[in-house]
């Protein structure tokens, strides 16, 4: 009877809301047909998969090559380098775009404002080619420009390229470089969107700038902040494939492989699917492990989450 | 004047991608409109990939030539050499494999799990049907097979172009003679470095340029000086890898050497081979050490920039062991047939009958020198190549070499008598290196982990050995990454290698 009296309910609800449900297909199909079946090729990382035979007819191996990549002497290593390369993209890139749209915002000459919006949008819209090159060219011992200042103030000049101690400054530097006027979007709009009557009310109370800034624009950016924390660290193994194998050379290689180079170079240069297909997998479920942290403590945190 | 040769290069390309597409144009609006020229359309085609050494592809006048003596339209994408082994892994992984596809010989481990997948015709048994694939060479066949079956037509090579192309105009500045041992070419590259040979006045002087390439940048060519075996020495029936000889370190030590007292670009290990010829070019640096017949290009392209500038080869290094140079096996490509593209058995033979048409006296002539009195002219039935022809050579004809299987024993391939002077120079010499080759003890031999593991096993070498190089290893440390190669699978190879020559034989 319940039973009965629950379906009933059900398509009640779906006929009263048909429309929502319509609009709503688009992206479930999208979903489905993008994110969801690619799925199935997964299955790959349990076969020993040869394109030509197709997935249909690659023997099975089981977990194979999941045992392969947990004893890899070098497994540690490359684990390590990624986290500690996604805890310095955390703690030193991420902070910039909302020092810098916080800046933006205190600027008063709007065209000024504007010029510098776009100046720092720019470097977003190169490819990580023409920026390692530029930093190749500034940086070289061979008649590189800022060697050529440290020797003029009477300096040695420092091997940046080959060198693994400037490996990891190298790339912060360059993420920061292109992508922090780009963070600034966000932050400038939820900036925006805050009602200047507060602001008139703090100076009313006497708060200076800097009060302003701490007691108005932080707290209305703390759940964008939040979210886009959430989002980040989903991402935490997509540190730029493209970017730290231009900058990866036989000198910094003990802290500049990255789980990702190492699947180009180990197992897609060598015609070995399978076993990219399982270090994949194993880094989607690290990602997956670290935003449902990330979100469970956002949660008690008294925060929204994203889900 | 740099520019100017640049911006003079890219004039063709752009030229030659506009009427590309132009003829992509016409062709498809024929197709649709069946007009008269879609009977030339009915002409059987092939589908290649190929890499492309060049700026431009060859010209289409020469194409429609080869199509009207072959009876077949050459469908061919080329792929700038640069990228050719990832678009190779790319169309391997993705199952989308033209009819016939070339496969470099340093990326052929990458084939060879498709080839054991059954994704390439063999194409051994076929051979003696065809009069001029019947005379293909045996040994350079097998050298190229899997498992002891032939699956590639392969694109022959001289055994060894390896060797110093240096400076002339500096040599005779500075009064040396070129250097014939080891020690006199590293007083060469001292005084390239420190004695002002471009006499300005200026220190802006390095005696080698050198690139990220162990292989084909100066190392190994060093090293075979220094006597180091080619990749691996065989001993008896057991296999030791180059780098646990002493003279590959003592190779290491010379490279260190140069590194220390500057007489290298100090980037060499992330230098690309554009920045290293472009220091030859430019006159900052005065010796590069590798293929020999990359000089007339090299002196082309320097003369642009300095019409002083004279280069000079050297192959015969005298090192302890004598003259030696390390050798690649003969071929530096195989094509392969795809069984996905080539469904059936007489597709693949009328392909073939195509490769054994192109070893024929017209086409095999066109493909390597282009066409009479506008490439080349004939002298007592040999073939004259005037220098003014040089550049329309290189626009038109010499990206199709890479098609022209097995053109060195081919007797239909007209003999030079003349060309110009450097690359004559550098053919003889590269002759001359056939007397003192270091072959690769393990071409014929499989070993299973290699192929699969080879990239990732060389990484822990080369890396090392760059870091040996810079001083952030010393001696042990180095042991201790060859240990660490060992462990990695190093010591599988090895094993594999010998099984692999012990079955070889006992079956011979």
């Amino acid at each position: 009877m319940q039973a009965i009296a629950h379906r009933r309910e059900l398509k009640q609800r779906l006929k009263r809301n048909k429309w929502l449900y319509v609009m709503i297909l688009p992206g479930i199909v999208y979903f489905l047909i993008f994110k969801y079946a690619p799925m199935y090729g997964l299955i790959i990382s349990f076969q020993d998969f040869k394109p030509y035979t197709g997935i249909a007819h690659s023997d099975w191996v089981g977990l194979e090559h999941f045992k392969r990549l947990f004893t890899e002497p070098d497994f540690w290593r490359i684990l390590s380098n990624t986290l500690i390369l996604f805890a310095m993209n955390l703690a030193f890139f991420f902070p910039v775009p909302i020092i810098l749209a916080m800046m933006l915002n205190e600027v008063r000459l709007s065209a000024f404002k504007r010029t510098i919006q776009t100046i720092v949008y720019i470097p977003h819209f190169m490819s990580w080619v023409i920026i390692v090159s530029i930093g190749y060219v500034m940086l070289t011992m061979d008649g590189g420009i800022i060697n050529e200042l440290l020797v003029y103030f009477g300096h040695e000049p420092i091997n940046f390229l080959l060198n693994s101690h400037w490996f990891r400054p190298m790339y912060i530097y360059q993420v920061i470089w292109r992508e922090a006027g780009w963070g600034t979007i966000i932050y400038l709009a939820a900036i925006a969107s805050i009602d200047p009557q507060l602001y008139e009310a703090a100076r009313m109370d006497g708060a200076g700038r800097f009060r302003q800034i701490w007691h108005i624009t932080l707290p209305a950016l703390r759940s964008v902040i939040i979210v886009l924390l959430i989002l980040k660290i989903g991402d935490v193994l997509e540190l730029g494939f493209e970017h730290v194998y231009l900058l990866l050379n036989s000198m910094n290689r003990d802290v500049a492989e990255i789980i990702d180079t190492y699947v180009y170079t180990a197992a897609l240069k060598q015609g070995q699917f399978s076993y990219s297909a399982a270090i994949g997998f194993f880094k989607s479920v690290i990602g997956l492990v670290l935003v449902i942290a990330a979100n469970k403590l956002a949660k008690k945190m008294g925060e929204e989450g994203v889900y | 004047m740099n520019r100017s040769s640049t911006g003079f290069r890219r004039i063709p390309s752009l030229f030659s991608m506009v009427s590309l597409l132009a003829v992509l144009l016409l062709t498809s609006c024929s197709r649709d409109a069946g007009s008269p020229r879609a009977a030339a359309a009915d002409v059987p085609s092939i589908s290649i990939m190929a890499p492309l050494h060049f700026p431009n592809p060859p010209d289409s006048g020469i194409m429609d030539e080869i199509a009207r003596l072959t009876g077949t339209r050459l469908d061919i994408e080329w792929v700038p050499d640069g990228i050719y082994t990832d678009k190779l892994n790319t169309a391997l992984s993705t199952n989308t494999v033209k009819q016939v596809n070339f496969v470099k010989r340093t990326d052929y481990m990458i084939a060879k799990s498709a080839i054991r997948s059954g994704a390439f015709w063999e194409i051994g048994p076929y051979l003696q049907d065809y009069p001029n694939l019947a005379r293909l060479k045996k040994e350079i066949l097998e050298q190229g097979a899997v498992d002891g079956k032939i699956y590639g037509l392969y694109t022959e090579r001289p055994s060894s172009r390896q060797g110093l192309i240096i400076r002339k105009d500096w040599l005779d500045r500075l009064g040396l003679q070129p250097p014939g041992t080891l020690d006199e070419l590293y007083e060469v590259l001292r005084r390239f470095t420190w004695d002002d040979p471009d006499g300005n006045g200026r220190k802006d002087t390095v005696g080698l340029a050198d690139r990220n390439d162990l292989v084909y940048g100066a190392f190994k060519t060093l090293s075979s000086y220094f006597g180091t075996p080619n990749n691996w020495e065989r001993r008896e029936s057991t296999f030791v890898p180059e780098f646990e000889t002493q003279a590959y370190i003592d190779t290491m030590d010379f490279m260190r050497k140069l590194f220390r007292e500057e007489l290298i670009n100090t980037d060499f290990a992330i230098t690309s081979k554009e920045q290293q010829r472009d220091l030859l070019i430019r006159g900052v640096a005065g010796v590069y050490v590798g293929s020999m017949t990359d000089v007339q290009r090299l002196l082309e392209q320097a003369k642009a920039y300095n019409p002083k500038t004279e280069f000079t080869l050297v192959n015969r290094i005298m090192g302890p062991l004598g003259s030696r140079v390390w050798s690649i096996p003969n071929y530096n490509g195989l094509f392969l047939f795809s069984r996905k593209t080539i469904p059936t058995e007489d597709e693949l033979k009328r392909i073939l009958a195509f490769f054994d048409r192109t070893m024929e006296k017209d086409v095999s002539n066109i493909m390597k020198y282009g066409i009479e009195n506008v490439h080349y002219t004939l002298s007592n039935g040999k073939v004259v190549l005037p220098e003014e022809t040089y550049a329309l050579r290189v626009s038109e004809v010499s990206p199709l070499y890479t098609l022209m299987i097995a053109d060195i024993n081919n007797p239909n391939v007209l003999p030079i008598e003349s060309h110009e002077p450097m690359a004559d120079l550098a053919d003889r010499l590269s002759n001359d290196n056939e007397k003192f080759t270091v072959p690769d003890p393990t071409v014929n031999l499989d070993s299973k982990t290699f192929d699969e593991r080879g990239v990732e096993l060389t990484k822990i070498v080369t890396d090392a050995t760059y870091q040996y190089i810079l001083g952030f290893l010393d001696l042990a440390g180095f042991q201790d990454q060859v240990k660490r190669w060992e462990n990695a699978g190093g010591r599988q190879v090895i094993q594999e290698y010998e099984t692999s020559y012990r079955n070889q034989n006992e079956a011979g």
